[in-house]
């Protein structure tokens, strides 16, 4: 069929590539009219069925929905009213969220309500009635309370006792909430413009991703020993097993993911600990969801499933844009290419229809999904991870001994997903502290004490201990406390943390390296001294520093810090440097306390430090190792705590003993006066006796 | 069943989201193109024979489309990959800035030997250019890898920058057949017996395009 007019308005298709679409490429004005002849009296011709859903669900590439209403407007305007109408309404039952979302059309229709009335037609008014229209709340605004669950069951909100379906479940509420708020204009916008910039929601989702992928990563890392490690592995495999129930394949993407990402298959050790189950488990995971063939294995198991799933959003991204790319906007001389239309539909209905699920199959637990929410935010670099991972688990001795310290780079990369906007983050961090003491704080007297506090922050990889979240030391943590703490650690990642503010400084007491522990030489500007967290180091050294800068004068926290009061949080190799030093300089023990204070604020990510003289690395090795070398450091501690107090005790004696002294030259020099005194009175006494004497002679 | 190729590389195009990684694929293996989309295959990667040397090599390009930021997901490609273009957008610096990100993810996921290429990408829009070709070139110095800029718009250097990644490849695969004692048979892929005259260019090529 040729449009009437020249030059040609469409091109039919010849044998067509998508069942029911019959046109190729048409302009707007004619596939509009096409449309308003599917729409007969009995409703729609059922030949242009798949063609009228297309149309309408791809409007929105092409044309702004406003457009298109006042498009049919001008064409109610002496032609049949009914079908018009019909159309309207057509377009109201089957796509209610066009007329949420967007005020304009709605104005628009309200319009051509306001016509029909006038003209006095009620029937036809009823048709284009908008007060029907659901509301999309939930796809308007960034993040919306569910209302549900207000009597949730009691679940343990520590990940030790989470039970993996019941974690499966949380996050499968989480990206649900995430996945369904993206919108029909997002999808067009990402495959358009490739960026994320004002795509708020996509960019979420996309950032639950990574941050899953990244907690998983780092829960397992957290742990010490091989097996500790795989069991945490064995339960995320757990974990995926219900989110394959679930058809969330989404999550198990970031999971999967995260578990078979380098930082983690690395550990040798580990991997040999888990259970041949779970070893099973993992690879058959990983060949479902593995690029081969364009993910021909998930594609297949992932058009089996019905009911609720969630698909793996990337994949489908791709799909859109891979099409968006190879097939052109325009054909034969300007026409829209409807072809394209009509594939991209495939994949954008199959999306929108899957967010739509009204029965979701988990039930949520705010309180858990808000614990989860905020371990999600928590930022780490890949590499930081990948350091951590490391530490570990250190290279085999025989690879690359010789290769330096690389300078570590902490890019704000993460490929364009910005990390959540501070008011977000605070948002978060409110809602897990109220979760935490809502379940946690038992005596409600707004406080956690010590053993509380343990069982949470098992969900938090890498946070502070109980000392420092314990800001004014009285034994318990109070909400504000908590919230302080998170915030900061937050706001600490989302600023590089570990850039330094270094400058040049002269010393004026012996001075030592973090890095390389060895001393400033020089008589000035010995080094560089960071204004923030006050370490020191040589000019030299002061790149490769991988200390986390924690700010010192800003709060009291850090103050607990440099007291020693958490020197377990010490890392490992800096207790090693101490002790090492301490051999060094046991004859000068002034310096000692010094150097302590240095060596504090090392974080447990300082892990691959490097000798004092310049020899190799000091690769940590592994755990057995380290616990043998915490307890030796320990016992180290407690004998130098005595030996001050002997120390002490020592000085309060010399000083007893000089002041004895001192009583004792007094009482010298008194019995001396004393003695004269005697003589002077015996002689006297002596010499009126030989007086007497001579007189009495 | 008689093979239709001596060689079969599979070659993976990585860089920031919006350069036109997919735009080159397409380019490059217009002919081969399908265009109609099944939901259960999705649109394949893109696979284009060449002929190098009087050999037939048959090149599996995979492509990243849009996941480059579900970083999981963008390792997963990386296996069993042969060769690697980096691409960046020369009207972008922050994609160009991103290609040393790319480079260190290379060094981390993908295997050792995987031989590696950077090219600058819209070199058709000289008027919004960011980056400068000699900038281009002195990274790919940094890193010793070949450099070229390309324009899938206007096709120019596309045939020419896969073609020279291809035969990098071929060259390293046959200098690792030459080697005896690592004389494992690389992992298979070739089918016939090579013939070692063939011309190893190993110059850098930026300086001549």
């Amino acid at each position: 069929m040729q449009g009437g007019d020249s030059p040609a308005r469409a091109v039919d298709e010849e044998k067509p590539g998508t069942a029911g679409i019959t046109i190729r490429a048409a302009t707007p004005e004619h596939l509009i009219q096409l449309c308003v002849k599917a729409f007969t009296e009995h409703g729609v011709d059922e030949q242009q069925v798949e063609f009228v859903k297309v149309f309408f669900l791809m409007h929105q590439w092409f044309m702004t929905s406003e457009d298109l209403a006042q498009a049919f407007i001008d064409l109610y305007q002496g032609c049949d009213e009914t079908v018009t109408c019909d159309k309207d309404s057509y377009w109201i039952v089957n796509f209610p969220v066009h007329f949420d979302m967007d005020g304009r059309l709605r104005s628009v229709v309200q319009n051509l309500g306001a016509v029909i009335q006038s003209e006095g037609n009620k029937q036809l008014r009823e048709l284009v009635d908008l007060s029907t229209v659901p509301s999309y709340d939930w796809m308007r605004n960034m993040s919306v309370r569910n209302p549900a669950s207000k009597h949730a069951r009691k679940v343990s909100l520590v990940f030790n006792h989470l039970e993996p379906e019941e974690l499966a479940a949380q996050l499968t509420y989480l990206e649900y909430k995430a996945f369904r708020r993206i919108h029909f204009v997002d999808f067009k916008n990402y495959a358009l413009t490739a960026s994320l910039k004002d795509q708020p929601k996509l960019e979420r989702s996309i950032a639950l991703f990574n941050g899953l992928s990244q907690w998983v990563q780092c829960m397992v890392l957290c742990k010490t020993t091989p097996q500790q490690r795989a069991d945490v592995i064995t339960k995320f495999i757990n974990v995926a097993q219900h989110l394959r129930v679930l058809q969330n394949f989404n999550t198990l993407m970031a999971i999967v993911g995260g578990l078979s990402h380098s930082a983690l298959a690395r550990l040798s050790k580990t991997i040999a600990c888990l259970p041949s189950e779970s070893q099973k488990l993992l690879m058959e995971y990983t060949e479902l969801l593995s690029s081969n063939n364009n993910f021909s294995n998930y594609r297949k198991v992932y058009h089996s499933c019905t009911g609720f799933k969630i698909p793996i959003l990337g994949v489908h991204l791709k799909d859109i844009i891979s099409l968006q790319t190879a097939l052109p906007d325009k054909v034969e001389g300007g026409l829209l290419n409807f072809r394209k239309m009509a594939q991209l539909a495939i994949i954008l209905r199959e999306l929108t229809h899957l967010q739509g699920h009204e029965s979701v199959p988990v039930e949520a637990n705010m309180d858990l999904v808000n614990t989860l929410r905020l371990s999600l935010d928590l930022h780490y670099t890949e590499d930081e991870i990948y350091e951590l991972s490391l530490a570990r688990e250190p290279r085999g001795s025989l690879s690359s001994p010789t290769t330096p310290t690389k300078p570590v780079v902490f890019a704000d990369w993460v490929a364009g997903v910005s990390p959540p906007d501070p008011n977000t983050i605070n948002k978060h961090v409110h809602d897990m502290v109220e979760a935490v003491f809502k379940n946690y704080d038992h005596d409600k007297d707004g406080f956690i004490s010590h053993g509380e506090f343990e069982a949470i922050a098992g969900n938090f990889p890498f946070i502070d201990s109980f000392c420092v979240l314990d800001a004014d030391q009285d034994g318990m943590i109070s909400k504000v406390e908590m919230k302080t703490y998170f915030i900061r650690a937050n706001c600490h990642a989302l600023r590089n943390s570990f850039k330094h503010a270094f400058h040049e400084t002269t010393y004026f007491r012996p001075t030592f390296c973090i890095h390389c522990t060895g001393l400033l030489w020089g008589l000035i500007k010995q080094g560089w001294k960071c204004k923030d967290c006050g370490i020191n180091a040589h000019k030299h050294c002061k790149d490769l520093v991988v200390m986390e800068c924690r700010s010192k004068g800003s709060t009291k926290r850090n103050e607990s810090l440099t007291n020693g009061v958490t020197v377990h949080e010490m890392t490992l190799s800096a207790k090693r440097k101490i002790s090492q030093r301490q051999k060094r300089s046991s004859s000068s023990p002034s310096h000692m306390s010094e150097q302590s204070t240095q060596t504090d604020d090392v974080t447990r990510r300082a892990t691959t430090l490097r000798d004092a003289q310049g020899h190799r690395e000091v690769t940590v090795v592994d755990g057995e190792f380290y616990e043998e070398q915490s307890l030796l450091y320990e016992r180290l501690l407690k004998a130098e705590e005595a030996r001050e107090k002997l120390m002490e005790e020592n000085c309060m004696l010399r000083s007893r003993l000089d002041t004895a002294n001192e009583q004792i030259v007094t009482l010298k020099s008194h019995i001396g006066v004393i003695r004269q005194n005697t003589i002077a009175f015996i002689l006297e006494q002596m010499d009126a006796l030989h007086m007497q004497r001579d007189t009495e002679v | 069943m008689a093979k239709t190729y001596d060689y079969l590389f599979k070659l993976l195009l990585i860089g920031d989201s919006g350069v036109g990684k997919t735009c080159l694929l397409f380019r490059f293996s217009e002919d081969a193109f399908n265009s109609t989309f099944i939901s259960t295959i999705g649109i394949d990667f893109k696979i284009r024979t060449i002929e190098l040397d009087g050999k037939k090599i048959k090149l599996q390009i995979w492509d990243t489309a849009g996941q480059e930021r579900f970083r999981t997901i963008t390792t997963a490609y990386y296996r069993g990959a042969m060769g690697i273009m980096l691409v960046y957008d020369i009207t972008n610096e922050k994609s160009f800035d991103n290609i040393r990100n790319w480079i260190r993810n290379i060094e981390e996921h993908a295997s050792k030997d995987v031989e590696k290429m950077v090219l600058g990408n819209k070199c058709d829009m000289n008027d919004r250019r960011q980056v400068s070709k000699e900038r281009g070139e002195q990274l790919a110095i940094e890193h010793g890898i070949k450099f070229m800029e390309t324009s899938a718009k206007a096709s120019v250097n596309v045939d020419d920058a896969f073609f020279t990644l291809a035969r990098d490849i071929k060259a390293k695969m046959d200098r690792k057949m030459d080697t005896p004692g690592q004389g494992s048979r690389p992992s298979g892929y070739q089918l016939t017996k090579k013939d070692s005259g063939g011309s190893k260019k190993s110059f850098w090529r930026c300086n001549l395009l």
